[in-house]
């Protein structure tokens, strides 16, 4: 035993030319056309600082249970809590037990837990405290003997971003973070935001970089977790009847739509001093949008991917008069679901003269031959009359119809929905005749849901985004440059909107009167989502 | 809804306004045909519901009743989101030679232009249907441990493989080999000798051996071992080992709670739990794979090569 960790210490696994990514083809066992064999990680661990938060409890430990559940763990794995309570290893499994338990998805089997029990360790400090850290350190170290794990770590930073600074320069001088140093992969994991504007978005990137290389970074964007927004590259690049009409020539228009319909909870002090565009259309809008109109990647490579993405948010231009085309809101009181709500004002912790959108509409462009012309509308907002996520492909309207206009009058354009959440799907509306002895001509809408057709088991996006960082398959996750390119999209809108007074919309409708006047301006309304 | 002494057109007319009734529109992602018989009724029906939860099918569910009446009847039972969950479903009992001439009573039913999965649970040589099973199935799940003798209904099931067949005891090794194939992850030295402690008998055993002899070029010896299993749908593997060129080892041991134990040179003892599926998440997961198992025909060639060898020995 003692000659194979020598062994192990001196030849570090044999790394590919990209790091970072699994290396299954050596194993004989595992063969392309077996499909049935599920990508398992190596032996590793997780290591979650701010273990005690929200995320941690309702995201991330259900998701390491409902891996465990579907056999999708490494046998060798351990999960490392960083946190500044007083507790031991074994406070710590039971705080994930009931997490686990009541958050997750999968049903819950006691054999299923038993087996993660003995893996859970628990290392108590705050972010300046070096013997905490050394403490981690000696920890993970001590995984190799104690469950087999080689010195792979992922470190998931769920954690406010002014604490990254002080957990980057720990886990540096500990030399956590060196894969040489570490004879296995070391990864970081974080979540939005990323920075709040293109400059301190550097600088973090600058920073993580530094610390960790930058292919073992992982960027969050939990919406690229979710099943829809995989499909959107089945829809487009698997299907012949889609990608001939996506582009200028047959669609008119573009809408992604993120609303919620709660309030800002308890995000009070982070959400005032960011609002809706930094908060959700930098990272998940833009993302979506990246998706819908990237050109085809060469192949399913994360890079392949990563290259046409940044093509396209690098292509994206804001309307030359902003007065018309970025516009923000504010919600006031009303009522959402039959119940009455406060104002944004009347939120507990937000100045009453603050000035942070709770609402924003955007058009942009996408300057390429595809698109040329075909205004994109970006709208995501709180306190709106439902939660719904949508990307809505409008298209033109039939060149020429041979039809009296008294019997076309309520018919739209076709129109093809890609619903993220909830419902996901896809819908396709399109003209028919209304049954009778006259032509009239209505929409119908046809609908493929995933609940209908493929229901159930699929996976939680945090499931899918923890297995992929520990498989360090990268194609989910957005790079420093699409961070970098999106922020150069929100940073003229924040100039812009500085200084002035969001409009103001009541609670429970669909956003301020504004955002319908940037569309009426050229024919165009926004769909009801 | 039931219909008695029926006909297929007006089966399919109920179950029309069955879907009219909740609505209309519906997605189906295949059909299902499965052959049983009344006792195994119970259980196929729960499988079935289970698997539908993901994969919304047409169900059709033919049961043999009476065989040997003289003349033909067919009676039908058509449901729609009740016991048999999110299936559109129709049972069918049939009297008489219904039962040989079932093709010309589920071709019309088949839900146009999706796939057609058969799946039995019972001989269909016993009904000389196997031939016309294949005739329209896409793919064709059976479960050779259910037959009187199990290893030999694989192996006349190799002997005949098309594309698209596939076997329960296939599917319920998954786990194990995932696991297996999981500690491979990083193994660099080859593998000298596999040694398997499973039940000869089991066709899943067989299968594991027929595996791991292609992948890894090693013919496993099999130690006839009496396996405990605490679930039905488990194989009845109790150990799996293996030994390098250099020396060292590895071992999965299973014992009868499924508690699993890895060992590894170099490495601590690790515990894992491998737990028997129901036959409902055992359909589903065939049912998730709709072109035909490459793998598994490889598999399968495998283990009818050797199967030959050991009859000859005999």
């Amino acid at each position: 035993m003692g000659d194979d960790k020598t062994a192990l210490a001196a030849n570090p696994p044999t790394r590919l030319p990209e790091p970072g990514r699994a290396t299954p083809a050596q194993n004989p066992l595992r063969d392309p056309v077996d499909r049935r064999l599920p990508r398992i990680p190596e032996p590793c661990a997780l290591v979650i600082f701010g273990v005690t938060g929200d995320l941690a409890k309702k995201k991330l430990i259900p998701a390491i249970y409902d891996l465990a559940n579907r056999g999708l763990l490494p046998a060798s794995f351990a999960i490392l809590g960083f946190a500044r309570r007083d507790w031991d290893h074994g406070t710590f499994e039971e705080m994930a037990r009931d997490a686990a338990k009541s958050h997750a998805r999968t049903p819950w089997r006691e054999d299923v837990w038993n087996r993660l029990t003995g893996s859970f360790k628990f290392v108590p400090g705050s972010f300046d405290d070096d013997a905490a850290f050394d403490k981690l350190s000696s920890t993970l170290d001590d995984l190799r003997e104690s469950h087999g794990i080689p010195g792979n770590a992922a470190f998931y930073f769920s954690i406010p971003p002014q604490a990254f600074p002080k957990v980057l320069k720990q886990l540096e001088r500990t030399k956590m973070a060196d894969n040489e140093h570490c004879g296995g992969w070391r990864r970081v994991v974080v979540e939005k935001p990323f920075g709040t504007d293109r400059e301190s978005a550097r600088e973090l990137n600058d920073l993580v970089d530094q610390v960790f290389t930058a292919p073992d970074v992982f960027r969050i964007d939990h919406y690229l977790g979710k099943e829809t927004v995989q499909n959107i590259f089945a829809l487009r690049f698997a299907n012949a009847m889609f990608e001939p009409i996506w582009n200028s020539n047959y669609v008119d228009h573009v809408q992604i739509t993120m609303a919620e319909d709660v309030g800002i909870g308890s995000r009070a002090g982070f959400y005032d001093a960011n609002g809706a565009a930094r908060d959700v259309l930098q990272n998940h809008v833009l993302q979506l949008l990246a998706l819908t109109a990237m050109e085809q990647p060469v192949g399913f490579d994360a890079e392949e991917i990563r290259i046409e993405k940044l093509k396209v948010l690098r292509a994206i231009k804001l309307g030359d008069e902003l007065e018309a085309t970025a516009i923000r809101g504010q919600y006031t009181d009303g009522w959402v679901q039959g119940r009455p709500v406060a104002g944004y004002h009347a939120e507990e912790n937000i100045p009453a003269d603050s000035t942070t959108e709770t609402y924003a509409a955007v058009q942009i462009g996408i300057q390429n031959r595809r698109w040329n012309g075909v205004p994109f509308y970006l709208r995501t907002g709180k306190r709106l009359p439902k939660r719904v996520t949508e990307i809505a492909v409008v298209f033109k309207e039939a060149p020429h119809m041979p039809f009296a206009d008294y019997d076309t009058q309520i018919l739209g354009n076709n129109q093809l929905v890609i619903r993220v959440q909830p419902d996901e799907g896809v819908t396709v509306k399109f003209g028919s005749k209304v049954p009778g002895t006259g032509m009239e001509l209505r929409d119908i809408t046809m609908g493929f849901g995933y609940g209908e057709t493929f229901t159930e088991s699929s996976p939680e996006a945090y499931e899918r985004l923890i297995l992929d960082v520990l498989l360090g398959d990268k194609t989910l996750f957005p790079d420093s440059h699409e961070v970098d390119a999106s922020w150069a999209v929100v940073d003229p809108l924040e100039e812009f909107w500085a200084g002035t007074k969001p409009e103001a919309y009541e609670s429970g409708t669909w956003g301020p009167t504004g955002a319908d006047l940037m569309l009426q301006a050229s024919g165009r309304r926004w769909r009801r989502a | 809804m039931h219909l008695e002494d029926t006909t297929t057109g007006e089966i399919m007319k109920a179950l029309a306004e069955l879907i009219h009734a909740v609505g209309g529109s519906s997605s189906l992602a295949l059909n299902l045909v499965a052959l049983t018989t009344e006792d195994e009724r119970e259980e196929v029906e729960e499988a079935a519901s289970q698997a539908a939860q993901e994969h919304p099918y047409r169900l059709i569910l033919a049961i043999p009743r009476d065989t040997d009446a003289e003349k033909p009847r067919i009676d039908a039972e058509v449901t729609l989101g009740e016991r048999l969950g999110a299936a559109e479903a129709v049972i069918l009992r049939l009297d008489g030679p219904a039962t040989a001439h079932l093709t010309s009573i589920v071709l019309p039913m088949l839900a146009p232009d999706v796939p057609v999965v058969t799946w039995w649970l019972l001989d269909p040589v016993r009904y000389g249907l196997e031939q016309e099973l294949r005739t329209f199935a896409d793919r064709r799940i059976t479960y050779s441990a259910r037959a009187t003798d199990p290893v030999e209904s694989l192996y006349r099931r190799a002997q005949t493989y098309v594309a698209g067949d596939t076997d329960i005891c296939w599917t319920r090794i998954s786990l194990w080999r995932s696991l297996i194939a999981s500690c491979f992850d990083g193994v660099t030295h080859a593998v000298e000798k596999v040694d398997i402690k499973a039940d000869r008998r089991d066709p899943s055993a067989q299968l594991m051996a027929a595996w791991l002899h292609t992948r890894l070029g090693v013919t496993p010896e099999v130690v006839d071992t009496k396996v405990e299993r605490n679930s039905e749908h488990l194989p009845a593997i109790a150990s799996v080992g293996f030994t390098m060129e250099n020396g060292e080892t590895m071992e999965v041991e299973r014992n009868a709670d499924g508690e699993t134990v890895l060992r590894q040179a170099g490495l601590p003892k690790r515990r894992q739990t491998l737990q028997g599926r129901t036959l409902g998440q055992l359909l589903a997961e065939e049912l998730r794979h709709i072109d035909p198992d490459t793998a598994y025909r490889r598999v399968l060639d495998t283990f009818k090569e050797n199967h030959s060898l050991t009859v000859e020995d005999s």
